[in-house]
């Protein structure tokens, strides 16, 4: 049984971009640890950091890497007095690949080495605009029940997934383009009657 | 259109006379929430300060060059707010590129990227650092994309010799 912290480390509006990714991974882990403990960026205290057994930083990529919001929460755990803690990662990107995040996770991978951490491992999850919205959804639970069986018994686990092909993903993502857009120029008109 | 340097740290005017000199410690920009709502909007970003010329200008201008502390292998804290407010220069719809989907850059314009990169890396980090540059500039139209690094104490040396690559 462990102490466990979920970070929300994205930028401030992607923070919902992750919630259903952040509960799934809260409901896998709720029962098998003695204390789960959720924290946006915002609400971040780098000085209660070191009291974790196990920290999972969740964050989709901004500009192909770690959003600068999770870097500022790395220069501010520089300065506190190290303790072991496991690092995992969740880390999503809005395209295709998975293999997006792998840069991401580079730098997450050299930070706890520079600062004796142990890192364990990452989910990376592509489409993270609206795969929970399709059928693979059912595909990134498990992979996502996987990550939290892995940080239960302290295992390394690195995982990927995305939609199911890229031609999938590309009717659906310009769709929910196209939709998004309408909503928007509905929403400006709105506003200006 | 003047060529644009964007610097994390004060650097001499003398160096690069054909461009427009940004030192980040010296305009107001907020970081991007990542609503991407500017995408929704035809690059309408919400914010509106000293980032809504520079973005212009980006797409605009044909040299771009970067001054920045690598930290962790990327780009230090500033000059990454910095970057993650150009997503107003992306294209919402997505594009496969060699095999790859991405956001097309909304400029067509044929540009050419130097990255200075200054302070203590290592050389994976240097490496990694390379990566992000090349991944992030997929879908956008750079016809060259170079990244030199060096030590803090040696950038007025490497400024002085990169000094004039602006005039053309």
């Amino acid at each position: 049984m462990a102490k466990i912290l979920l970070l929300n480390s994205g930028l401030k509006h992607t923070q919902t971009v992750m919630k259903p990714f952040l509960s799934r991974l809260e409901g896998y882990l709720n029962e098998h640890c003695d204390y789960l403990d959720i924290r946006y960026a915002s609400q971040f205290d780098e000085r209660t950091f070191f009291q974790y057994d196990q920290v999972v930083f969740l964050f989709p990529v901004a500009l192909n890497s770690i959003p600068s919001s999770t870097l500022e929460i790395f220069e501010r755990l520089e300065k506190q007095p190290k303790g072991h803690v496991e690092v995992y990662a969740l880390i999503g990107c809005d395209e295709y690949e998975p293999e997006k995040c792998d840069l991401s996770e580079k730098i997450i991978q050299n930070w706890c080495q520079r600062e004796h951490l142990k890192y364990k491992g990452s989910l990376k999850i592509g489409s993270i605009f609206f795969i929970m919205n399709t059928l693979s959804r059912f595909v990134v639970s498990n992979e996502m029940k996987k990550l939290a069986q892995a940080i239960i018994h302290h295992q390394e686990f690195y995982g990927k997934t995305t939609m199911l092909t890229d031609r999938i993903f590309m009717k659906k993502a310009n769709q929910y383009w196209n939709k998004e857009i309408k909503k928007m120029n509905k929403h400006q008109k709105k506003q200006k009657h | 259109m003047k060529n644009l340097v964007v610097t994390d740290r004060d650097i001499s005017t003398n160096y690069f006379q054909n461009s427009v000199i940004v030192n980040l410690n010296n305009i107001h920009y907020s970081s991007c929430t990542g609503g991407l709502t500017c995408l929704k909007c035809e690059g309408a970003c919400y914010f509106k300060d000293d980032m809504s010329i520079i973005s212009k200008w980006t797409n605009d201008c044909q040299l771009i060059i970067y001054i920045t502390r690598v930290k962790y292998g990327c780009f230090d804290i500033p000059f990454k707010k910095m970057l993650e407010r150009l997503v107003v220069n992306q294209e919402p719809f997505y594009t496969m590129v060699d095999g790859e989907t991405c956001h097309l850059g909304l400029s067509q314009l044929r540009k050419k990227l130097l990255v200075i990169g200054y302070g203590e890396a290592t050389d994976e980090e240097k490496k990694l650092f390379k990566d992000i540059l090349d991944d992030s500039t997929l879908g956008y139209s750079y016809s060259s994309v170079d990244a030199y690094f060096c030590e803090e104490s040696e950038l007025d040396e490497v400024l002085r010799t990169f000094g004039g690559v602006d005039l053309g």
